[in-house]
């Protein structure tokens, strides 16, 4: 998404994505598992900051294309 | 009557000259015969109508797809006197005339670029969903791209269209919009996907995306494509070879990139999700340390239960070994010396022995062995 941000909104989607999945596994850890939703709700957050602030750049070639 | 006499090599100028201010360019519109190839290099072949036939020559660049005898074509030629050949006319461009013709002239084409696998569906890569960066290749004043971009900016964000500005329809189209696929693929930073659009129109309009070289230009791509030509009815070549197609410049967009509102609502149900999740995990802890804590109680009742079984068993063979038992029955036990009798080989006569009973001792003296 926005140039400023290191990460793409897709990155970050997939980094939500695989959050997620940890919840799926065998891992008992009490301690994990909030820092987990503590990480979830915030990259949430960004997501959603990023979606609605982002904005398209249409850039025109000044090169013309006839011969 | 008329004095003036020319070498043949001046009257092939004067002629050359008089023809070229005469018709600099000539477009004739007739039915195509002889056509043939020389050299993979050359073409020759007539137009003709019922009375007449004129000879064409030109290279096979110029050509808009593979050509058959009986075709109706509109060719814009230059008009020669060859020194040594005679009279030619050197093509410029040729158009095809006709819907029968521009049908046969598609056919042909389809043919012959799917026997090449150019429209095979193992070619056709899948673009990158959303793309973060778009060539775009249309016509900057057209509604087609109005269309597009809105569509784009109502749907998601932070995208980078970089937008080459070429002519849509008309023989120029055929060399700009392949020259900006050529450009987008040279770049050092490659764009995601290459949109090449435009609104519908006639199906002289679209001739253009139904030409050999557009059609090429596009399978031949790095990046992948994504051809949108406005028309319903048939599908244009450039299409065919396209990694994907959309039927118009706002269902581009619509396949190019998520709608940001759904997303947002899928954000939020995600949320949700999420503490629902988290809930369940805490619980399912707090289950499982009450599942271990009750295994354990288990375990330790069951190991108590076992020794205890083990020590009444214990009791009881202890019990039949007691010799206070064997007494009770009416057995008395010798000692001499305080030590157990357990012989008669042991005493001998005189000896003093004591005679335990269950309820009191006696004293004797040995009178005989036997």
């Amino acid at each position: 998404m926005a140039k400023q941000d290191a990460k793409s909104y897709q990155e970050t989607r997939q980094e939500l994505d695989d959050l997620m999945v940890w919840f799926e596994s065998d891992d008992v850890d009490l301690d994990q598992a909030l820092e987990k939703y503590e990480q979830g709700m915030e990259l949430i957050q960004q997501l959603q900051k990023q979606l609605v602030q982002a904005e398209n750049k249409v850039t025109k070639l000044k090169q013309k294309f006839s011969e | 009557m008329n004095d003036l006499v020319f070498s043949p090599s001046d009257f092939v100028a004067i002629t050359n000259q008089v023809l070229e201010t005469a018709f600099p360019f000539v477009a004739i519109e007739g039915e195509l015969s002889d056509f043939r190839v020389s050299k993979g290099k050359w073409v020759y072949f007539n137009l003709k109508d019922d009375a007449a036939s004129v000879k064409f020559f030109g290279s096979v660049y110029i050509l808009p797809g593979p050509l058959e005898d009986g075709m109706r074509l509109k060719v814009v030629a230059r008009p020669q006197l060859h020194p040594l050949y005679g009279f030619s006319l050197t093509v410029q461009s040729i158009a095809l005339s006709g819907e029968g013709t521009i049908k046969k002239a598609f056919d042909l084409l389809y043919s012959k670029l799917q026997g090449e696998g150019l429209f095979e569906p193992e070619r056709k890569r899948t673009l990158p969903y959303p793309p973060s960066r778009i060539g775009l290749i249309t016509s900057g004043e057209s509604a087609a791209y109005a269309d597009f971009i809105k569509i784009m900016n109502e749907r998601w964000g932070g995208v980078e269209i970089v937008l080459a500005n070429t002519q849509v329809q008309g023989e120029p189209a055929v060399g700009q919009i392949v020259r900006a696929i050529e450009w987008f693929n040279i770049q050092a930073d490659l764009p995601e996907v290459l949109v090449i659009t435009r609104g519908g129109g006639s199906l002289d309009d679209l001739a253009v995306f139904n030409t050999e070289q557009i059609t090429r230009a596009i399978a031949a791509s790095r990046i992948p494509t994504l051809v949108a030509i406005g028309h319903e009815v048939d599908v244009s070549l450039a299409e065919l070879a396209a990694d994907q197609r959309a039927s118009t410049p706002s269902n581009a967009a619509q396949l190019l990139v998520p709608d940001k509102k759904h997303e947002l609502f899928n954000l939020a149900e995600q949320k949700k999700i999420l503490t629902i999740v988290t809930e369940e995990y805490i619980s399912s802890l707090k289950q499982h340390l009450a599942d271990v804590q009750a295994e354990l109680n288990d375990s330790v009742t069951g190991t108590l239960t076992e020794l205890q079984r083990n020590l009444q068993e214990q009791k009881r063979l202890l019990a039949l070994l007691n010799p206070r038992d064997a007494l009770r029955r009416g057995y008395a036990v010798v000692r001499a010396d305080q030590k157990l009798v357990r012989s008669v080989k042991n005493l001998k006569k005189g000896q003093k022995i004591a005679v335990e009973f269950v309820d009191g001792v006696a004293r004797a003296e040995i009178e005989q062995v036997q």
